[in-house]
């Protein structure tokens, strides 16, 4: 079987096209991220506490909130979480675990309930939670960077990291508009989108350097082209695949685990995009720079 | 050629056959039923599960904590002249470690240097040099001695807390990790790591009591601002309160919140004659507060307006449990007792020696109850002596972590050093504090700046849903790529179940903890490392199209696609290896996985399923390919 045979589009055609498509994502995803004042940090950033519990009847949010506001829960935010039986309580505030359990006890009197789950972070830990994830993505790049320039050429690389700057940018502005919390495992998600876009890029240059001799007589922009179709049918099949285990990760995978899958969806999404539409495009443009600056 | 099939099919032979080895102690593991736990050996199973995969505490819940040594405090103890100029820049470096996220020792430094505070005129007893860069040094020193002197002592008060297996580690300079597997009563591990152990021995200064209180009422009398009904605000700021206030603070006021409403409150008439010692109450054990107005009474107490006025040779301290007794009116009301003692005690920890926590004997005073009896060294001996001889018939507070568990009246002096401490809730508290006791105090005082505690029907659920999502995504791949590759989609099947076999047992060479970002990180390498094959096998269809035989169009595939693959496996290695390094528990679990799965893949994925294809392609001609 065979979903895609042999092709030739003119991929390089749409450059126009997809960086408009692309600057709008991004556009809208900067504007919401200044809107809200930057991205939505869950307690492993801001430091806090949530509380998962679990009750035995559907409970309404709003009568728990109000039970629940005296016991230092005043200023807290409350939310389903999988099931209506279900809820997080989410404070900014942070105490030792087992009066926050206590408290509650006292608050939710008449109802049966489980304690399913309580973490807290202190303010400190969570800022330098925050700077060590921004080290840990900038660190990825870096490496990455230098890993291609030394496998490839200098111009690969700055169109791979403009590729994964823009799926990271993407994502993050998608989790904005739809004002979805970064946490820590989000921040796992981004390093291994940055991983599979990566991948996908990768196989599209490799095959771009395996054609550069064979065509001598062709301009990159043509031998990039014809690369990025010879390699189209593998890219399709591979983000299929992936995509099959990370929907089946968002349904099955419960709820804790959700928006890492949910995340991980995005990013294989725009990540096959921009291993087609972003990084090649970025990399011819970049070469054209470098090389007609030589040539003067 | 056909030795080359044979080295290779030796090989992977060999890979399954460690695999297996490897994985055995995890499945042997996880496939016991309750009666054959029963009967195994304790030994046994500590050796099966140091030989296999733990399950994470997201998996199995348990408590996550991470604690931070109170450097301040530390800098602060080793003082040996404690003047308001040291005080203050201590304090100002702490704040700003605190807000700006900043060194202390490069603040305490800074500031001690910009004011030109000689630092070795401060700590007489460390061996530095003279100039104030070496003395921080010093300190960074007995920092590093306290953090490994605490890692012990926790360890030491862990292990006979009966945990199986806990993880105690440093983590930076100055934290540390815990991992209890298993743990839900949180508030009594809390106690057990957090009790600095300072015990004390101090006399009550009765005598002086009412020179105090006369002087406090003196001035609430004309200063209105500090009294006033405040107990809601003192409800409200229990929660909060940082992590890192003080431990003590908490016990009285989480038992206040679950009274009901009482009537019996000191009336207002006596409180405007006499707004302090209103509050106190004679009770037959000495003198109490009624247990609903102790947070006014506290938040009196911590006012530093107050503060200033109580003698530096005294200070107030609460009981360990409350006490119920008649009112006037003759009802019965708890009551929290409160002392007032001498701030210099006589005897500290350091003398105690061998706590143990029994059943007071029958015909003494704490017969039924929960004590701890223990002994002192000869100089606490000497100084015990001396001190109850010349103290008959008045009362010596037993201050545990300021908290006064009793006040005994001398009747004789103790010549032995032998002593009975009997005041506590229950048969728990007594053995945690015999046990704390006999592990030592802490260095400095130790604060949880993270905590997360994970019920164990949450980690069943997690447990299932990750199996569940595993099982389906793997079913869907394998359809996916039989129906899309043919016979080379079976070949590419074999391969997934090999290298998720491969992944196991690495798992389980490298013990490694499977969290539910690790469970995520295999589902994810179900998904990635076909791709080695899609890669392969695309190369070979185009390698066909073009009119090569299968035999070169394999060949030349796997040569031409192997670089491809190594190229794209590195970049992602390297996220991977990134996300591994910096990254703390669970999602360090996750890139553990995915580096593990992605290495296999390798192999899998090309070496293994180029050596079918070889033996497929090796003794016949073969015409056609089914790919």
């Amino acid at each position: 079987m065979q979903i895609i045979k042999k092709t030739s589009i003119n991929f390089i055609r749409f450059r126009l096209i997809a960086a408009i498509f692309s600057m709008v994502l991004i556009s809208c995803g900067i504007a919401s991220l200044i809107i809200n004042g930057g991205p939505r940090l869950s307690i492993d950033f801001t430091g806090g506490t949530i509380v998962q519990v679990q009750f035995k009847e559907t409970i309404s949010i709003p009568e728990v909130r109000k039970k629940i506001m005296e016991y230092g829960f005043s200023s807290a935010e409350i939310v389903e979480f999988g099931n209506p039986k279900e809820i997080i309580i989410k404070t900014q505030t942070t105490g030792p675990n087992s009066e926050i359990s206590k408290n509650l006890s006292s608050a939710l009197l008449n109802e049966e309930f489980l304690i399913r789950r309580i973490e807290s972070v202190g303010p400190k830990i969570g800022g330098e939670l925050q700077r060590d994830s921004l080290v840990a993505i900038g660190l990825a790049l870096m490496m990455i960077l230098l890993y291609i320039s030394f496998r490839f050429d200098a111009y690969y690389a700055i169109g791979s990291v403009v590729a994964l700057i823009h799926d990271i940018a993407i994502t993050l502005g998608i989790f904005s508009l739809l004002s979805y919390e970064i946490n820590l495992s989000i921040i796992a998600a981004f390093l291994t989108i940055v991983g599979y876009s990566l991948n996908d890029t990768i196989v599209v240059y490799d095959r771009i350097r395996e054609n550069v001799p064979k065509n001598l007589k062709k301009s990159l922009s043509e031998i990039v082209n014809i690369s990025i179709n010879e390699t189209l049918s593998r890219t399709l099949i591979t983000s299929i695949t992936t995509m099959m285990v990370v929907i089946t990760l968002y349904i099955f995978g419960g709820e804790v685990i959700g928006l890492f899958a949910y995340a991980l969806i995005v990013g294989v999404f725009i990540g096959t995009y921009s291993s087609i539409f972003v990084a090649s495009p970025i990399m011819l443009y970049f070469e054209d720079k470098l090389v007609n600056k030589i040539q003067k | 050629m056909l030795r080359d099939i044979k080295y290779r099919f030796g090989l992977i032979i060999f890979a399954v056959i460690t695999s297996a080895y490897l994985i055995w102690p995890t499945y042997k593991l996880y496939s016991l039923n309750k009666d054959e736990v029963n009967s195994l050996q304790k030994e046994e199973i500590t050796k099966l599960k140091q030989q296999s995969i733990n399950l994470g505490l997201d998996l199995q819940g348990g408590m996550y904590i991470l604690l931070e040594i109170g450097v301040s405090n530390l800098v602060e103890k080793l003082a040996s002249k404690k003047t308001d100029e040291l005080i203050n820049i201590i304090d100002k470096a702490d704040s700003l470690n605190r807000t700006k996220n900043t060194d202390f020792f490069v603040e305490f430094l800074n500031l001690a240097n910009n004011q030109n505070l000689h630092l070795v005129r401060y700590y007489t007893k460390l061996r530095s040099e003279r100039n104030n860069e070496s003395v921080v040094s010093e300190l960074k020193l007995q920092r590093d001695n306290a953090i490994s002197s605490a890692l012990e002592i926790i360890r030491n008060r862990i292990d006979e807390f009966g945990v199986s297996e806990p993880t105690i580690q440093k983590f930076g300079s100055d934290r540390i990790i815990i991992e209890l597997a298993g743990v839900q009563d949180s508030d009594r591990a809390r106690q057990l790591i957090q009790r600095t152990a300072s015990l004390e021995f101090s006399l009550v200064l009765n005598e002086k009591l009412e020179f105090v209180l006369e002087r406090l009422d003196t001035f609430l009398l004309n200063d209105s601002t500090l009294t006033g009904n405040e107990s809601t605000i003192v409800l409200n700021k229990s929660m909060s309160e940082n992590i890192d206030e003080d431990a003590e603070d908490i016990f009285l006021e989480e038992d206040f919140i679950n009274l009901p409403a009482n009537n019996n409150l000191t009336s207002s008439e006596i409180l405007k004659e006499k707004p302090f010692s209103g509050y106190l109450k004679i009770i037959p054990q000495g003198i109490g507060v009624i247990l609903n107005e102790v947070p006014k009474v506290k938040n009196l107490l911590n006012s530093p307006k107050i503060k200033n006025l109580i003698p530096r040779d005294g200070e107030f301290l609460w009981g360990s449990s409350t006490e119920i007794a008649q009112n006037e009116m003759g009802s019965f009301i708890e009551y929290v007792p409160l002392f007032y003692v001498s701030s210099i005690p006589e005897i500290s920890g350091g003398m105690v020696r061998e706590p143990t926590a029994t059943m007071g004997s029958a015909g003494s005073d704490a017969s039924g109850q929960w004590v701890v009896n223990m002994s002192m060294s000869a100089e606490g001996t000497k100084k015990w002596s001396h001190f109850t001889g010349a103290n008959i018939n008045r009362q010596v507070a037993i201050v545990l972590d300021d908290r006064v568990y009793m006040a005994p009246v001398i009747r004789d002096k103790i010549p032995t050093g032998q002593t009975q401490v009997s005041g506590f809730a229950n048969v728990n508290e007594a053995k945690d504090i015999a046990n704390v006791l006999r592990a030592g105090e802490l260095p400095a005082p130790v604060k949880i700046v993270e905590e997360r505690t994970i019920g164990p029907s949450l980690g069943k659920d997690s447990i299932i849903s990750g199996t569940k999502s595993m099982l389906i995504g793997f079913v869907l791949v394998i359809l996916f790529m039989i129906i899309y590759y043919r016979s080379a989609g079976i070949l590419a099947t074999l391969a997934l179940i090999f290298n998720l076999t491969l992944v196991i047992a690495v798992l389980a060479a490298l013990k490694a903890t499977l969290t539910l970002p690790g469970i995520a990180g295999l589902i994810l390498t179900i998904g990635m490392s076909v791709d080695a094959n899609v890669i392969v096998f695309e190369r070979i269809r185009e390698e066909l199209r073009i009119g090569k035989t299968v035999k070169s169009a394999i060949d030349s595939g796997y040569e031409r696609a192997f670089i491809t693959i190594l190229d794209a496996n590195v970049t992602t290695l390297i996220a991977a290896f990134v996300l591994a390094w910096i990254g703390s528990g669970p999602i360090k679990g996750f890139a553990v996985t995915l580096c593990t799965g992605i290495i296999c893949s390798m192999f899998t994925a090309i070496f293994f399923t180029r050596t079918i294809f070889m033996i497929m392609t090796n003794n016949r001609k073969k015409q056609n390919l089914s790919i």
